[in-house]
């Protein structure tokens, strides 16, 4: 393991480890054990994931600092859905309609992703592609 | 129903449309290049509704209302976490499939994986793969239209599957993926259309009336049916079964060979940045069928104003025609019909691909002389092999769902260790991504096997109903780090190390 990036890629196998062990020894410890040990390894295997997909050059640290912050605030939802379920379900408040816990489900789960695509358009070229690398592939691809 | 003419009319003009662009786009398309991948000359919006049309299959309009309608909220959490899987998707793989398919001539997801671990045994892996998910999915598809085509049109099951694929394969054959990308624009927009305007009727129709009560009367009406768990986060299945989804169906869709191909038909680097501006609303916007159609035909049945349905699968076709205006049942349908079909013609391209390309490259180490006929032939061969894979299944009594999520973990388990973060990833061996694609196919074969055998006791079931999918995809993750970590790092050329870095 002689990279920071096999270290991030070790950690993932780890995280998934973690997540298989939660479910397969699921009957073994409580509701609320297994499942927030769960949630929390899922979020964290996605959030090492998503940070090795962005450049890691001095400039895009800004930036992977606000998709660090996209991570956890989906962990925050998924965490959020398991306690109000635990604290609330079948309780009469309903929002939209729904139980709070659903709510949330319906509302952050779907919606949660949609600061991940705002980032991924507006700090594209300083996370995703550096124009240095863009001028490279597209030389490349004009034709002689 | 009286209108019928109209709605049958409304989709003729629909099938016909498909086939006239199956026609044009047969112009466009002189070579391989052009019938796998379009000649690279896709742009954002295309590939925006492209991706998001080819997601949003069967499984999503008829097998994602029947299993609302069977499990709850439950399913909530495949459409919902899909979002963050395009999200996923394009973050591990757009940027690196575009700098492979420009860097080398990549024409097929075999061709990628064959070059990126330099093994000729990972392309005929892959391959194999591919071709057992697609007929799996493809299967699941076909199931799906005969489903909705028998129940509108009343006809024999086997005739309605047949003349689906009839009409995919017209357009599909001589129009290759061009046809594909360009036939999937025109049903994204009918499939927008038609989820808007049924979320609409499926709330009011809940709500007596009035669209806002539409979620609360649901919510009351299970709660008093003595269904409370239904409309709770977790739904009748439980959370790890949910969680199992969410993490199946967010990291999944990066595994998925008919959609991250997509990304090798990219005209510009520049082209990635905008297209999730495209996919991700309108696959929100189709969730919204997935999400009411089911519960509004469950809670018509708790009440008493419809009958109990015969098959889950049956609540989207069942329900649009006792409750949708002609006009938007024949759109709606359509809608459906085109879910089913984007999804089909994408899989019959990657599957064309595997005999036309994979095969003669692992079998005879070149590429196959005429690959455009081959091509051609063998999206025929694979259709009619699919049709009769699907016939079979239905008389085995299988949900359409389940096939449906059968499909997808097998291909998430084969491919979301090898290319997203293979890809990505300079340590990754060849002998690791060989292991995790081996291990896909025994841990999801294996757990169905003891899932389901002897029928009366099975052997292991996994705890809290967490599908099949989500274990296989864990634990070929973790056989590909750990194998990755304790064989010899291949040695890679300039040229890829380039590309893993870029």
């Amino acid at each position: 393991m002689n990279t920071n990036q096999d270290r991030l890629v070790a950690a993932v196998g780890v995280c998934a480890g973690i997540i298989l062990l939660s479910i397969l020894f699921a009957d073994h410890f409580s509701l609320p054990i297994h499942t927030f040990t769960c949630s929390i390894a899922i979020q964290m295997l996605f959030a090492i994931l998503v940070q090795r997909s962005l450049l890691s050059t001095p400039s895009a640290k800004p930036y992977r600092i606000a998709y660090a912050t996209v991570s956890a605030f989906m962990t925050a939802v998924l965490l959020g859905i398991l306690s109000l379920d635990l604290s609330l379900s079948n309780a009469k408040i309903l929002v939209g309609g729904m139980e709070p816990a659903t709510a949330l489900l319906v509302f952050g789960i779907t919606l949660g992703p949609f600061a991940y695509v705002f980032l991924w358009i507006t700090t594209f070229h300083q996370t995703i592609l550096s124009k240095h690398t863009l001028r490279r592939l597209e030389k490349r691809n004009e034709k002689p | 129903m009286e209108e019928r003419p109209l709605i049958l009319s409304i989709i003729t003009a629909y099938l016909i449309g498909c086939l006239f662009i199956g026609v044009w786009a047969s112009r466009r398309t002189k070579t391989s290049s052009d019938f796998f991948i379009a000649g690279k000359g896709i742009g954002s919006l295309i590939m925006g509704f492209a991706t998001f049309s080819t997601m949003m299959s069967g499984f999503g309009f008829i097998g994602g209302p029947g299993l609302v309608y069977k499990f709850g909220v439950s399913s909530f959490w495949i459409c919902c976490s899909a979002i963050l899987g395009f999200v996923f998707t394009t973050l591990l793989i757009a940027k690196r499939f575009k700098i492979f398919s420009d860097l080398f001539n990549v024409l097929t997801l075999p061709d990628a994986v064959a070059i990126r671990y330099q093994s000729e045994l990972c392309r005929f892996l892959t391959a194999l793969i591919i071709l057992l998910g697609v007929v799996a999915y493809l299967g699941t598809n076909i199931l799906a239209f005969g489903t909705v085509a028998s129940t509108f049109f009343n006809i024999d099951f086997t005739l309605a599957a047949v003349v689906g694929m009839t009409v995919v394969i017209l357009y599909a054959v001589f129009g290759g993926i061009v046809a594909g990308l360009y036939t999937d624009v025109a049903q994204g927009f009918i499939m927008v259309v038609a989820s808007t305007a049924l979320f609409w009727i499926a709330l009011t129709t809940t709500g007596e009336g009035s669209f806002s009560n539409g979620p609360a009367n649901i919510t009351h009406a299970f709660r008093e049916a003595g269904l409370p768990n239904a409309v709770g986060p977790w739904g009748l299945l439980g959370p790890m079964a949910c969680l199992g989804f969410f993490f199946l169906f967010a990291l999944g869709g990066s595994g998925q060979p008919h959609i991250i191909t997509k990304f090798l038909m990219l005209r510009s680097e520049q082209t990635v940045r905008w297209s999730l501006l495209v996919t991700a609303p309108a696959y929100v916007i189709c969730i919204l069928l997935w999400m009411t159609v089911g519960f509004a035909m469950k809670y018509l049945v708790i009440t008493g104003q419809a009958a109990p349905l015969s098959d889950a699968d049956h609540a989207a076709p069942v329900f649009l025609l006792q409750h949708a205006p002609a006009w938007l049942a024949g759109i709606a349908f359509s809608g459906l019909f085109a879910a089913i079909m984007s999804t089909a013609d994408s899989f019959l391209n990657i599957g064309a691909g595997v005999f036309a390309r994979d095969f003669p490259q692992v079998f005879l180490r070149r590429t196959a002389t005429n690959e455009l006929r081959l091509a051609r032939t063998a999206t025929i061969l694979l259709a009619v092999a699919a049709t009769a894979f699907a016939l079979w299944a239905k008389r085995h009594g299988d949900l359409i769902a389940i096939l449906g999520t059968f499909g997808w973990g097998l291909f998430a388990a084969a491919f979301v260790p090898v290319v997203s973060i293979g890809f990505n990833w300079k340590r990754a061996t060849r002998q690791a991504a060989s292991a995790a694609i081996i291990a896909s196919i025994f841990v999801n074969v294996g757990l169905d096997l003891l899932a389901k055998y002897p029928k009366d006791a099975p052997l292991y079931k996994i705890p809290g109903s967490v599908s099949i999918g989500t274990v296989s995809l864990l634990a070929s993750i973790i056989i590909f780090i750990a194998i990755s970590f304790l064989t010899k790092p291949t040695k890679l050329g300039k040229k890829l190390e380039a590309s893993i870095d870029g």
